[in-house]
């Protein structure tokens, strides 16, 4: 059994290194700039979490209960955000037909062993997911206490690292197995449906309870209410787990520690006996194409080529197990922080100064989701044309009509973003002139919308169809990435120049246009000369 | 140009870095003929029907359909063409009728002039019911029937086909070769190539024996097949 997990790992090893083997200084690019956010990333919320700690410690003993409400809300935050990413993974990875667990399956080996492959690579990089988020605040916590220096206070660390990640590791992958399972059968739609209601509601609750009602009234209590007012938050009151997680940072060892332990393996062996009992019939699934779930997403004829190409892609996408599920996810994600963000600044109350920064901030925040995610989701739109090409480059049709509907596919899928640009600037409190900023952001998404689809028709990786989220990383990615952050650093700028009343609202809108219509027809010719070219160099 | 001739290829050379996978081709398909391109594996068959649909360009030479040079007037002369490749990937989320229904559309038909092409070339082989599945389902067979429905959906003038059987069963294969058949003798050119010698001596009416990217010989009576083939690409033998 162990030599078989160590075949497996090695395999990984393979293939992780035969994908480096290529175009290797681009990828070593991508991975540092990788590191280099989130280790960016990192470094702030510890600045954050370090100011915000020192700072309240000196306002007892509102500081210590405040510490430690920040400190539970994180760790739900936390612990909700990997349940619904394990989730989304495992209800993926089931959903989609791989060559390479097929080909493991059908060796004469015990199929546990792929499971716990599978597990373990979920559980690593759920540590190290955790790390980025937890790791800053429970150092800077821990500082504080005068823990950090020690081994306990690593201890404490690890232990609440290990913690979150076996928990939101079971209850996402158990959830995910039955998920997957039903999705195939008759009331399947109906079930996935209500699944991702129940998320969606989960997450208001989980917003509700870190944010509620009594929070504001909380700030402004007398002393002698303060501390049975806080204990009736439903943060101290309904959430015991969370109660126990945190209480690994700010107590160390005790009964907590023995309480989370039997919960943890309890909620292990139930992830091991379901997915024991679902795994072959839900892989088995993968090949079983029933009608009924066909018809949600209709492929109709249009009046122009250009948009019965569109209908293509993004219904394949939609279809798509692995393309919808990112989706969601980056979008749940993104939902989330600007949802927590701006209500976060408003019960703090940061004084108007700050206001310009936080403008900005929020916009690099958000310019940053958008990037990954139209870096994930419109640079590969060639790219997964793969070896289904040869249809249509043997169309007769326009090499213009081909790059109108990737750039139309490109504006559709982007069409979330918009959205949630327009709910973030007339929902978030501090923000003056949500007409402007929600102009100018749309803006600046379509611009990176363009350039990105643009890029990814310029330089595509056909051999990464099966992959799409590999597509980006070649050289032509790394461009595609340092112009949007180019872009995105522009409108930052104009927003600040606004927001100070140094560049009038019109000027910053003018601005940006100009020099972004000459930008994009730039691109669109240079997508377009390409296009032509490779269209006619299939090899 | 002959007006009979549907597909002419004159001098055709397709170079990959130093290694010339076409050398020099010239042959021509006429009205109501079948052309067989028979070669061993690495003989240039695929590069050269790559260049005749338009998924290369040749470093050398002219391909006219029609009279419609493919380099200069792309969209016109890959109207006339319809294409069934080697191992046809489809789009694996789409439906096979609605990958049919999509080639329909961007070939110019309407809509109840598609629908009447699907019903008509379905009937062909079973494969009715299956069309409404998604095509990640289908076996390699079934997705080389749906091709070869897309491929003749807008009544093309020359149906070229690389490697037609494969992965067919006999049934099949032998509704392929008659359908064949059919488009050809209503006017129309087909150009396949093969490994399977019965097929081509079956079906064809015009054999072209391709090694090294060079076309070493060229036939209209088509005797005992194997002995040429091998004649011509295996001489030792």
């Amino acid at each position: 059994m162990i030599s078989l997990l160590k075949t497996l790992f090695y395999f990984d090893w393979l293939s992780l290194k035969n994908w480096f083997s290529k175009e290797t200084v681009s990828k070593l690019l991508i991975v540092l700039i990788f590191l280099f956010i989130v280790g960016g990333v990192a470094s702030l919320l510890w600045v954050f979490s370090s100011t915000f700690f020192t700072y309240l410690s000196t306002l007892e003993p509102y500081g210590q209960y405040t510490s430690l409400y920040i400190i539970k809300a994180t760790t739900l935050t936390i612990l909700w955000i990997g349940i619904v990413s394990v989730l989304i993974s495992t209800v993926t990875f089931l959903l989609t037909a791989d060559r390479r667990i097929d080909y493991v399956i059908t060796l004469p080996t015990d199929f546990r062993v792929v499971l716990l492959w599978n597990g373990l690579k979920s559980l690593i990089i759920n540590i190290l997911l955790f790390c980025i988020f937890v790791l800053p605040m429970a150092l800077a916590y821990l500082r504080k206490i005068g823990f950090v220096e020690t081994i306990p206070g690593i201890g404490r660390v690890l232990l609440l690292l290990l913690f979150l990640s076996i928990i939101s590791n079971s209850i996402g992958s158990s959830l995910g197995f039955i998920i997957a399972n039903r999705f195939k059968k008759k009331d399947g739609f109906v079930f996935t449906l209500i699944t991702i209601l129940l998320i969606v509601t989960l997450t208001v609750l989980l917003f509700k309870a870190i944010f509620p009602v009594q929070l504001a009234v909380l700030s402004g209590a007398p002393i002698t209410d303060f501390v049975s007012l806080y204990n009736s938050l439903p943060l101290n009151q309904y959430c015991y787990l969370n109660t126990l997680l945190s209480q690994i940072l700010t107590t160390g060892w005790g009964i907590h520690i023995f309480y989370l332990s039997v919960f943890s393996l309890v909620l292990l062996f139930i992830d091991i006996v379901i997915q024991k009992a679902l795994f072959i019939e839900t892989w088995q699934q993968t090949r079983i194409n029933l009608k009924h779930h066909l018809y949600v997403f209709k492929l109709t004829p249009s009046s122009r080529k250009t948009l019965d190409l569109s209908q293509k892609d993004y219904i394949s996408i939609l279809r798509s197990p692995k393309d919808l599920g990112y989706q969601i996810f980056l979008l749940v994600l993104l939902i989330a922080f600007i949802g927590l963000f701006s209500r976060g600044i408003e019960v703090n109350r940061i004084p108007g100064t700050f206001t310009p920064s936080l403008i900005v901030f929020s916009w690099i925040w958000l310019s940053f989701y958008a990037i990954t995610y139209l870096m994930r989701m419109c640079y590969p739109l060639m790219s997964k044309e793969g070896k289904t090409r040869w249809w249509l480059f043997t169309l007769p049709i326009k090499t213009s009509s081909i790059l109108n509907s990737k750039i139309t596919t490109g504006l559709i899928l982007s069409l979330p973003l918009y959205l949630i640009a327009i709910a973030e600037w007339w929902f978030v409190p501090f923000v003056r002139s949500p007409l402007f900023l929600s102009v100018i952001s749309i803006f600046s998404l379509l611009s990176f919308v363009v350039i990105i689809t643009n890029l990814g028709i310029i330089k595509p990786e056909y051999s990464l169809a099966d992959d799409p989220e590999k597509a980006s990383t070649g050289l032509s990615g790394i461009f595609a990435l340092t112009l949007s952050l180019l872009v995105s650093g522009f409108s930052g700028l104009l927003i600040f120049l606004n927001a100070t009343n140094r560049l009038s609202q019109l000027s910053s809108i003018n601005i940006f246009l100009i020099i972004a219509v000459i930008f994009i027809t730039f691109l669109y010719f240079w997508a377009y000369r390409s296009l032509k070219g490779h269209s006619v160099e299939m090899k | 140009m002959d007006q009979s001739v549907l597909l002419q290829i004159d001098e055709v050379t397709k170079k990959f870095g130093d290694v010339s996978a076409v050398k020099s081709v010239s042959l021509s398909v006429k009205k109501k003929e079948i052309y067989a391109l028979i070669g061993p594996n690495g003989s240039g068959k695929t590069t050269l029907i790559n260049c005749i649909v338009g998924l290369l360009k040749p470093d050398h030479g002219k391909i006219e359909v029609c009279n419609v040079d493919i380099s200069k007037k792309p969209q016109t002369a890959k109207a006339l063409v319809g294409f069934v490749p080697d191992n046809p990937q489809n789009y694996l989320y789409l439906t096979g009728l609605e990958f049919l229904r999509l080639t329909g559309r961007l070939r110019n038909l309407s809509q109840s002039e598609t629908e009447n092409r699907i019903t008509e070339l379905s009937s062909l082989f079973p494969i009715k019911e299956i069309l409404k599945d998604r095509m990640e389902s289908y076996s390699r067979g079934s997705l080389q029937k749906t091709a070869f429905i897309a491929a003749l959906i807008a009544e093309p003038k020359v149906l070229i086909i690389d490697e037609p059987i494969v992965g067919l069963d006999p049934v099949s294969a032998q509704i392929f070769g008659k359908k064949l058949k059919e488009v050809a003798s209503k006017g129309n050119a087909v150009f396949l190539s093969t490994h399977s010698l019965d097929f081509a001596g079956k079906y064809a009416d015009k054999i072209g024996i391709l090694d090294l990217g060079k076309l070493v010989y060229e036939t209209s009576s088509i005797g005992d097949l194997e002995s040429l083939y091998l004649k011509h690409t295996h001489p030792e033998t």
